[in-house]
């Protein structure tokens, strides 16, 4: 009897986490069709493919000249750093908190299912990232197959210890502090692989062997325990959907018209700390500026974007030749910028339910007007700047 | 005149979708009127149809020439970036209020609803209640002619909504007419002067208590037992 129910049980988390990663991979699916429509696939993506096909094929033939200017340690580096991407994913779910955390066994089960999901997707991307680079690791830098094996099982492994030890730092109180620590284990960590790498390409290969299975004890002494507790369900719901989330977040932030508002968790503003006023003259005119101007600098989201404008702008005037290219770029970032501050506007003010009421008030139009064209001139002034300084150091350097 | 009157043919979210029909009622001077209604009657589109947010509306909203109004929305909404303060100091310079007054008035509100000392801490940061509370002090501070107030209760300890309530009352004494959309029966029972019983998108009832009883055939009933009445859909005229 206990044997039926158990199996029963068994079968029961087994299908539901295949509902589950069905259910990511559509969802996942989904946002990268919001960007590719038929017609890209069809036309771009599909024929690109092919292309890619035929290409990697003489990869095995013939290798590019190109890649003989490349250093093999740079596979290195990028491998570290995609050591750093990633995230073991559990595939709970907001409701679970509600109904399968009465069954604590089967919730347990689906964490540790999930877990060793994660475990094979990462290693099968480091695996075909590894036979992306096969025929180079073989024939441009022959080394043995051995060497090959090890160097996917050494970034296999190195990314499931990391991917231990990230919710270890997460953990850690205080952004700063945060910031510290993670820097150090990341330099620690790449200073490790260094160590390792100068045994692997002398083909002395206990020593890498060894850090593999280090890796691999270790990533599952730090997150396996995790995975039995349901103490900690708030914090790996969040981390979940941040994982899942990741992708939609990407577009949305790789998405112009979609400007992407980040909420602070602060209690008090960073400046004007206890409300002062930036005018000292009150009317509507200058309430509207000083709303506009307060969220727009202590929103990351809307000065970030202003000043990723002006950089792109100020790299394209200082690099691109034709002086005629230079004007072009010029004006068009003009009524790029104003359409943009604009569209922020509307965000901040006809889109909020507290101001929207005020919206056709003369104050509202003659605000705008001013702060619009101010930040459009500081703009402006920014690039120009930016260029001069970035060209006068170009020449420097080109001397 | 009346300071507000709604003639609502009908109204949606969407041109020919319509959510809410024949809702005529007008809101008169120191007049605190109740929105009542079970979930999805049409309570949140009658106030949207007021406040002109609604894409299809066949109807008139008149205001009073020259009546300002202040909402208060059932879920709290500020600026994640401003203090409380700074949203005070926003609505004071574009409503035109006197400076001195104005500060005046809000250290009042804010030291009897007793958030003075997280006026310049950012509201999003604010417990339930508290939001709640900054929401009442942002609508009370310009002394509009008219409050539309949806769900006013929710999140309010019961000394904050003791507090609610006399500020209520002191703006009716003043003159101010208040729509108020709510699903506590018991204290609308106590303090609305007239109701408006909505379901189905529909006016089912409307009027004092007396003549909501008379309309339900229940002489003695509650305001409770009027809506329930309604609700379940009982024949009751």
């Amino acid at each position: 009897m206990s044997r039926t129910s158990t199996s029963r049980q068994q079968i029961n988390i087994f299908t539901l986490f295949f509902q589950r990663l069905v259910g990511e991979w559509k969802f996942q699916t989904r946002i990268f069709r919001s960007i590719l429509d038929w017609t890209v696939i069809v036309y771009i993506l599909l024929p690109w493919l092919v292309v890619f096909g035929f290409i990697y094929r003489s990869w095995w033939v013939e290798q590019p000249e190109w890649i003989e200017q490349i250093p093999f340690v740079l596979f290195i580096v990028l491998g570290y750093l995609v050591a750093w991407t990633g995230n073991y994913r559990i595939f709970i779910q907001e409701a679970d908190k509600v109904f399968l955390v009465k069954h604590p066994v089967l919730l347990v089960a689906l964490k540790r299912i999930s877990y060793g999901y994660s475990l094979l997707f990462h290693a099968l991307g480091i695996g075909c990232v590894t036979l992306l680079f096969l025929p180079f690791f073989i024939h441009t830098y022959q080394y043995t197959f051995t060497q090959v094996l090890l160097f996917f099982v050494l970034l296999t492994t190195l990314k499931w210890f990391v991917m231990a030890v990230k919710p270890k730092l997460k953990k850690i109180e205080g952004k700063f502090i945060k910031s510290v620590c993670r820097g150090l284990v990341f330099i620690l960590g790449s200073w490790t692989i260094q160590f390792i790498y100068s045994f692997w390409i002398e083909d002395r290969l206990v020593l890498p062997i060894l850090a593999c299975l280090l890796f691999t004890a270790l990533a599952v002494a730090f997150y396996a325990p995790h995975l039995s507790k349901l103490s900690n369900f708030e914090e790996d719901l969040a981390n979940e959907q941040e994982e899942r989330n990741k992708y939609m977040n990407s577009v949305l932030t790789l998405s112009p018209e979609l400007e992407k508002v980040k909420v602070s968790n602060r209690k008090r503003p960073w400046f004007y700390r206890k409300s002062g006023r930036i005018f000292k003259r009150r009317s509507a005119e200058t309430g509207f500026s000083e709303l506009f101007i307060k969220v727009f600098l202590r929103n990351s989201a809307y000065w970030s974007g202003f000043l990723q404008i002006i950089s792109v702008t100020a790299v394209a005037l200082i690099f691109v030749p034709p002086l005629w290219i230079k004007v072009v770029v010029f004006f068009a970032f003009i009524i790029m910028l104003r359409s943009w501050l604009m569209s922020i506007w509307s965000q901040i003010t006809i889109s909020h339910p507290l101001t929207k009421k005020y919206r056709e008030t003369d104050a509202f139009f003659t605000a705008r007007k001013k702060v619009l064209w101010s930040l459009v001139f500081v703009g402006l002034f920014m690039v120009l700047l930016s260029a001069l300084i970035g060209r006068y150091l170009l020449t420097f350097v080109m001397l | 005149m009346s300071l507000l009157k709604a003639s609502i043919n009908k109204a949606g979210y969407e041109i020919d979708k319509t959510i809410i029909q024949d809702i005529h009622f007008s809101i008169e001077s120191g007049e605190l009127i109740g929105l009542i209604g079970p979930n999805g009657a049409g309570k949140s589109t009658t106030i949207r149809s007021i406040l002109g947010l609604m894409a299809d509306l066949d109807g008139s909203i008149e205001f009073e020439k020259d009546r300002n109004y202040s909402y208060v929305p059932e879920r709290p909404i500020f600026y994640d970036e401003l203090t409380l303060w700074e949203h005070l100091d926003f609505i004071a310079s574009v409503e035109g209020l006197v400076d001195r007054d104005y500060k005046k008035k809000a250290k009042e509100l804010l030291d009897v609803y007793k958030l003075i000392d997280h006026a310049h801490e950012l509201p999003n940061t604010y417990s339930k209640g508290m939001q709640q509370k900054a929401m009442l002090i942002l609508s009370l501070i310009v002394s509009p002619s008219i409050y539309i107030i949806d769900e006013p209760f929710i999140g309010l300890d019961p000394n904050a909504m003791k507090l609610f309530l006399s500020s209520i009352e002191e703006e009716r004494t003043r003159g101010a007419g208040i729509l108020m959309s709510t699903h506590v029966l018991d204290t609308a029972e106590k303090v609305c002067d007239r109701y408006l019983l909505i379901h189905q998108g529909r006016l089912a009832a409307q009027g004092t208590l007396d003549e909501i009883r008379h309309q339900c055939n229940l002489p003695d009933g509650s305001l409770y037992d009027c809506f329930h009445l309604i609700a379940e859909g009982k024949d009751y005229e």
